[in-house]
């Protein structure tokens, strides 16, 4: 599906009734004359102008790109910089205004490009759009300030191991401990931990080639964050020779595409060790998608019959809803003979995840040093992901595993029934309270995207959120490559979601790898309110850009955490965890140029979801829907069960 | 268990002192604890005292862990998940605040019923817990943290 476009006019003006914001703008017009009647005259009745996206956005975006040569006056640092994202085809960049030089010539020499309210929310798209699409892109800000705002969501990319390329701009090199300029920092130290490389570049003629050392590490191996600081005076640097740039040569010379191979011998052992077991389980980690390898694990998983159990910071690559996926039965998973983890970059200690102590292991990953870390193996194997287990499929040989995949069909069953069981519950207590339980909302939200009239292959979802992140994390699927993400995976960082979708909303609208056969379509993403102070200003990005998102926010007027000050028994703390109630976050948005829709029962959610989605695929709007909720569904003495985290791996992880 | 000791799943694992014919281990496994397990040759029994400490008698929770334990006995699971009668027969109790399970070896064979008792101590806290309304009781009395499980 694809969008229609958008004109520069806001919902309510489309349907030709009086423009909401000339009507407010009256009111406030009328209100400030009553206040300022004595003493000053009058503003007038000039209505407030309503929000429209610059027609200067539309022109800038449509101006040819130009790449910078050595002619005439030269190249500036930034240029050759920018010249070298062009040709490793960066596919994004995200940013807020600074980082001058670099963000100007990387938008310049083509590269789409994204300018959002703050450091962090673009930093965030960065990742977003790197785990819906496994393409690197950038993100930048400017020198300490911008730098700084981005340090949360560089961790979560980096405990994603998402390969985004950290810019930011760090005064110049002749000032540098002077205290003669404003916002100079240390970066690198900052990101210490945070990365896979770094480097502040101080040899304005070596640009190109920490660009090349940047490139080389987010396109080889496990990928991670890169994080390169450009001082001043190596932006401006100007060059009219190219012998005077250092190891300025391609691509093709400065990085490989070699992949290591099994051992023949390890590739038989484990052949034979997966023939010989009854009950096999693959977990399918973050490399398995990194690599793309997605229908040799389909193949091999197929032919063999293994179950199989995606893992990672982005859900899809083996779907939930295949008849081999053990993604919703942990239960079942604790009868495995045999576990094999492929592409598991971040591996779970024993006794964490659902599997049976002791079970036999084999784990292939690419980098030898990581094979035994956390978990005891029976058979290591270096290897690329997508090479083994295109090596698997040859190999393997037929095979059925009728019982076993019945077993596991049946705990699937039984976790769904019991799902329904407990919405039933759910459901008694928002009619009871007029207010929506989050799991109600999860419920309702996974009727309509995958029991509905939509395609359930094609809406790209993520959360986040406490209270709500228990509810979304057993609702939302993933029933192809790159549909879902748990934006909380692993670091846990809360408020980013709805920033991390602004990237994975591009992936969508340009139709980028996994998201091609669904271009245009809306992205979803479900958050709470704690969420939104860190994220709401994002919608503006959205809709300046014209990516439809539907943001559904779970309004329970606290911090899901509050359960703390009470647990501790330090009522003087519960203050801190509060909010204003009542909070109206849709007519916020409405301020921001989306729409907004307020909803307090099942019934509203499922007719503002269905106006919401119409609104998003057939004009292009955004809309925020606030549930509102309420925080005592998370007193488990109140309203019990509380929800709580799913068992891993599988539905609802959101760790290794 | 020495096995089972060596591949990681628990820590620590030492035999203590043996009691008029009863051999005892401990180790230090779920959550951080340390569990004890009797051997009792005379009594064909494979006892840990305490799995889940600070359990009210007369609690859901101890009514649900019952359920839970006895299911395992259950003709409609697997043949590789049952504990079948024939060979073994566990039993939950509860004293002093603690819940207990007992695997009574009815043919000999220790080293199944060891397995299936070490099995079900890791479902109690994998499977039993996590799927359960158990979140105060995890986070009160097993030390998990609210916000990361």
């Amino acid at each position: 599906m694809r969008n229609h476009p958008r004109t520069d006019k806001t919902p309510g003006e489309k349907k030709g009734r009086t423009p909401r914001r000339a009507f407010l703008g009256a009111v406030a017009a009328a209100t400030a004359a009553g206040a300022l009647l004595k003493t000053q005259p009058l503003f007038g009745d000039t209505a407030i102008p309503s929000i429209r996206i610059p027609k200067a956005v539309t022109e800038s975006l449509a101006a040819p790109p130009r790449r910078a040569d050595f002619s005439g006056t030269g190249i500036t640092g930034a240029q050759v910089f920018a010249n070298l994202c062009k040709d490793e085809e960066l596919a994004a960049l995200f940013c807020a205004a600074g980082n001058y030089h670099i963000i100007n010539e990387i938008a310049q020499v083509g590269i789409p490009c994204y300018g959002g309210r703050t450091e962090g929310g673009m930093c965030a798209a960065a990742d977003g759009f790197t785990r819906a699409t496994g393409e690197v892109a950038a993100c930048s800000g400017t020198e300490g300030p911008g730098f700084t705002h981005m340090i949360m969501n560089i961790a979560t990319a980096h405990f994603a191991n998402s390969p985004v390329l950290v810019l930011a701009s760090n005064q110049s090199i002749q000032q540098e401990d002077s205290w003669k300029r404003i916002q100079f920092m240390y970066q690198q130290p900052t990101t210490e931990g945070l990365k896979k490389y770094g480097k502040r570049i101080t040899v304005p003629n070596r640009v190109y080639e920490y660009g090349a050392y940047a490139f080389r590490n987010l396109k080889s191996g496990v990928p991670n964050v890169v994080h390169l600081d450009f001082p001043l005076d190596v932006a401006t640097e100007r060059f009219q020779d190219p012998s005077k740039i250092g190891s300025f040569y391609g691509k093709e010379r400065y990085r490989s595409e070699s992949r290591a191979y099994p051992g023949s011998k390890e590739l038989q052992q484990a052949i034979d060790m997966i023939g010989k077991a009854e009950r096999p389980v693959l977990i399918a980690g973050h490399g398995v998608f990194v690599r793309k390898a997605w229908d040799a694990l389909l193949q091999a998983a197929e032919k063999h019959e293994m179950v199989v159990v995606g893992s990672g910071p982005v859900r899809g690559h083996f779907p939930d809803d295949h008849r081999l996926s053990g993604s919703m039965s942990n239960d079942a998973l604790m009868s495995a003979d045999l576990v094999i983890f492929v592409g598991q970059y971040l591996m779970p200690t024993v006794g964490e995840w659902t599997l049976p102590p002791g079970v036999k292991t084999i784990r292939v990953h690419p980098v030898q040093e990581d094979l035994g870390r956390n978990w005891p193996v029976d058979l290591g194997i270096v290897s690329d992901e997508k090479v083994f287990l295109e090596a698997l499929a040859n190999g393997l040989p037929p095979k059925k595993r009728p019982s076993w995949v019945d077993e596991v069909a049946a705990d699937k069953q039984k976790r769904e029934q019991a799902n329904l069981a407990l919405n039933e519950r759910y459901l008694k207590y928002s009619r009871d309270t007029n207010a929506l339980h989050p799991w109600v909302l999860g419920k309702e939200v996974h009727d309509f995207l995958y029991k509905g009239d939509i395609d359930p292959k094609q809406t790209v979802t993520g959360w986040g959120g406490n209270m709500i992140g228990f509810a979304s994390m057993r609702w939302l699927r993933a029933n192809r490559p790159a549909q879902e993400i748990p934006v909380v995976y692993q670091f846990g960082p809360m408020g980013p979601d709805l920033a991390m979708m602004m990237g994975a909303g591009v992936a969508v609208q340009r139709g980028i790898g996994p998201q091609a056969a669904y271009q245009g379509a809306p992205v979803v993403v479900v958050t709470g309110d704690a969420g939104m102070g860190f994220s709401l200003l994002e919608l503006d990005t959205f809709v300046k850009y014209k990516i439809p998102v539907i943001c559904i926010v779970y309004n329970n007027n606290s911090w899901g955490t509050f359960p703390f000050a009470l647990g501790m028994n330090t009522p003087r703390a519960l203050h801190m965890y509060l909010f204003q109630e009542n909070l109206r976050y849709d007519k916020m948005a409405e301020h921001l140029g989306a729409r907004g829709e307020y909803v307090r029962t099942p019934e509203e959610l499922r007719a503002a979801l269905k106006r919401s989605y119409d609104a998003a695929a057939k004009q292009g709007y955004s809309t925020l829907i606030n549930c509102q909720g309420l925080m005592e569904f998370n007193i488990d003495k109140l309203y019990p069960p509380a929800p709580s985290f799913a068992p891993e791996p599988g539905v609802g992880a959101v760790s290794h | 268990m020495e096995d089972y000791a060596k591949r990681g799943v628990f820590r620590g694992f030492h035999a203590l002192p043996v009691r008029h014919g009863v051999a005892a281990f401990r180790m230090i496994w779920h959550r951080d604890r340390v569990f004890d397990l009797i051997v009792d040759t005379q009594k064909k029994t494979l006892r840990i005292p305490v799995v889940l400490p600070a359990v009210p008698s007369r609690s859901p929770l101890y009514r649900d862990f019952k359920a839970f334990v006895a299911g395992h006995h259950a003709a409609s699971l697997p043949d590789h998940r049952r504990i079948e009668r024939t060979k073994a027969r566990v039993r939950c109790a509860h004293h002093r605040g603690s819940v207990s399970l007992t695997m009574t070896v009815r043919d000999g064979d220790y080293a199944y019923a060891l397995q299936r008792l070490i099995h079900l101590v890791h479902e109690t806290f994998l499977l039993f817990l996590t799927s359960g309304p158990y979140r105060d009781y995890l986070v009160d009395q097993l030390g998990a943290d609210a916000e990361i499980g």
